[in-house]
């Protein structure tokens, strides 16, 4: 394909611009209906044709910008043309594309209709560099295809290109996510508890709507059965919470899918709504290996990957899935085929002594001493009942602590801590590491500890690796093993 | 030059400085704001702006306290592939930034810096970006003339 004229995007991206700024017109109707109404009047022109008038200038709005959307795929660079009276002009080199995500909604499969979103390392914004409303799926097919091709022509050593047309005429690495391991993964998550807090608002909503006479004329009835209503009422949020989270889980890591096609991983998952992301192998800050206590004694495990993209889970902040959850013991195994650095198998880490302990705890419970104190000024001895508090943060201290663990591998180094009863594991590349830090108070150089701070790019931003009370020798060899160049 | 290196003395002037400028901004905004309270009798604000004067006297006397702590234990390093940073002393902090890894190198002077002949130096990776409160000009040519031929040499920083 030697020509590469300027494209529109599919008629039906109308609708998607249409809807997109809806609200903006329904604004902007609202604000003129009074005037405008006064207007048609005294001019005698029926509102019905007047306000037809103003719908079809939006429609023509539309349909303006949407004929002033292009997309160029030339032979170098993805170039996107918009705006009606602001022209912008978006070029893509294709050697800097770092994600290209499409989702597609079931009702346009038929069609072979997507949403394609290409971003690349950038961080002037939060939305991605191109939207490409509804296209073509083969619009998404010529991008990859340029952009497999540039990556084999900038690598200067012919041997990766080679092994790119090996690893074609090889079955593809695939992984298909494990139904039995994804209803699992979907009831342990710790996701419930603030789905609980929202049914909870609105039941207290709901209450306040019904009459008041209706709420007495029940109230005597219900007094003498208040327990077991609110028992009941309770359990209903719990069950309603455990089943909402379970479908939201499911329908969105349906049918997960991961392959390498020459370098670049690709995810499918979803029901309603197929999601998917390209993502080329060396592109891959790190990996996190992410574990809720629930699902650490389940022995799942969920692989996350860091990378320059903001791409992946829109509700958990740039997270990029790549095997949302597998067996933990075959964590690693199943990896090796994607990321070819990744380590082949859990490595034993150097863990914190005993002793140590006791600065993660204590550090827990001073946190914990705040709520507590204002529990207790503002609810005096019923503020009492916030000591379970010192319990949690009790187990807190212990479990950060006890996961806290370490590894040079090669060249990589793994760092593991816990947060909020939640263990993970980062293995970070020795490259990736964009600096690197030891802390360390006064009273630590006593005791000989030190907190080693790591900083990897993660999204748009940076991600803070924190490795805390190790000893100070640990914390060196770590350092020093950082400053040595490749 | 591998030596650590002290912030050249003037810096403790620039720190003085803007401490200074910071108090009289808080200062002249906490009086502004009690004379109003006082002429036109707002007692919502007559508390506020004693507050704020408060706030902007102890800050004044704890930045003057730091000054000397700070320049005593702030050192840079330049090796030939990275950059330390090494502060504090109730609180040590030792970072570095290999070279390898800078996107790009900022120098920059405010009326204050350019009083004192100085520059503050900002050094960015893909991710962290660090600062250098204030270096003499040959120094903070030298660290971007340094970082930006290692620069050219890795050519590929893999973001």
């Amino acid at each position: 394909m030697t020509s590469n004229p300027k494209q529109h995007l599919n008629p039906l991206s109308m609708i998607y611009f249409l809807f997109r700024h809806l609200l903006d017109w329904v604004i902007l109707i609202a604000l003129v209906f009074g005037p405008a109404m006064r207007f048609l009047v005294r001019h005698h022109i029926s509102p019905l044709l007047g306000f037809g008038g103003i719908i079809l200038l939006i429609i023509a709005i539309v349909f303006v910008r949407y004929l002033c959307f292009t997309f160029e795929i030339a032979d170098d660079m993805l170039t996107i043309n918009s705006g009606i009276f602001i022209k912008k002009h978006t070029h893509i080199p294709y050697g800097r594309i770092q994600t290209i995500q499409r989702s597609q909604w079931f009702f346009l499969k038929p069609f072979h209709l997507e949403k394609l979103q290409i971003e690349t390392a950038g961080h002037d914004d939060h939305s991605p560099e191109a939207v490409l409303p509804i296209v073509p799926e083969r619009v998404r097919e010529a991008i990859e295809q340029r952009r497999v091709s540039h990556h084999a022509n900038s690598d200067s050593d012919l041997e990766s290109t080679i092994k790119s047309t090996q690893a074609n005429s090889k079955p593809i690495p695939t992984y298909l996510i494990n139904p039995h391991d994804l209803n699992v993964f979907a009831l342990t998550s710790l996701g419930i508890f603030p789905l609980m807090g929202v049914l909870l608002a609105i039941y207290g909503k709901i209450q306040d709507v019904i009459p008041q006479r209706i709420i007495n004329s029940i109230t005597s009835e219900i007094v003498q059965q208040s327990i077991l209503m609110i028992a009941i009422i309770a359990l209903l949020i719990i069950i309603i919470s455990i089943i909402g989270t379970f479908l939201t889980i499911v329908q969105r890591y349906y049918k997960f899918t991961l392959t390498n096609e020459s370098g670049q991983l690709k995810t499918y998952q979803g029901l309603f709504q197929r999601n998917s992301v390209t993502i080329p192998v060396n592109r891959i800050q790190a990996i996190r290996i992410k574990q809720n206590i629930i699902r650490q004694w389940c022995k799942l495990s969920t692989i996350q990957a860091l990378s320059a993209s903001s791409a992946g889970d829109k509700e958990k902040s740039n997270d990029l899935m790549i095997i949302p959850v597998i067996k933990t013991a075959k964590a690693f195994s199943s990896l090796a085929p994607f990321i070819s650095w990744a380590p082949a198998d859990f490595s034993q880490l150097t863990t914190l002594p005993k002793r140590d302990f006791w600065y993660f705890i204590r550090n827990a419970l001073l946190f914990g001493l705040v709520p507590v104190a204002i529990c207790l000024y503002f609810f005096k001895a019923w503020g009492l009942l916030s000591l379970p508090i010192f319990i949690i943060a009790f187990f807190q201290g212990w479990y950060s602590a006890s996961n806290t663990g370490w590894k040079i591998s090669g060249d990589q180094l793994i760092m593991q801590n816990g947060h909020w009863f939640t263990r993970s594991q980062f293995v970070i590349p020795r490259k990736n590491v964009q600096s690197f830090g030891i802390h360390q108070s006064i009273w630590m150089t006593r005791t000989n500890l030190a907190h080693v701070r790591v900083n990897v790019r993660h999204g748009n931003s940076n991600e803070e690796v924190e490795l805390r009370y190790l000893p100070l020798s640990a914390a060196q060899e770590i350092f020093n093993w950082l400053k040595i160049r490749k | 030059m591998t030596e650590s290196n002290q912030l050249p003395p003037q810096i403790k002037t620039v720190w003085r400085l803007s401490a200074l400028f910071t108090f009289l901004i808080l200062a002249i905004v906490g009086i502004g704001c009690y004379f109003l309270a006082t002429t036109n009798n707002w007692q919502w604000l007559s508390y506020p702006s004693l507050v704020l004067i408060g706030i902007a006297i102890i800050y004044f006397i704890i930045e003057l306290i730091l000054v000397p702590y700070r320049y005593a234990f702030w050192r840079y390093t330049l090796t030939d592939d990275a950059v330390e940073l090494r502060s504090g002393y109730i609180f040590r902090h030792l970072v570095s930034i290999p070279i390898a890894r800078v996107q790009d190198v900022t120098l920059e002077a405010g009326p204050v810096l350019q009083s004192q002949k100085l520059q503050k130096v900002r050094v960015t990776t893909a991710s962290t970006s660090h600062t250098i409160d204030g270096l003499e000009p040959e120094v903070g040519e030298r660290l971007r003339k340094q970082i930006m031929q290692m620069a050219v040499e890795v050519n590929d920083h893999d973001v």
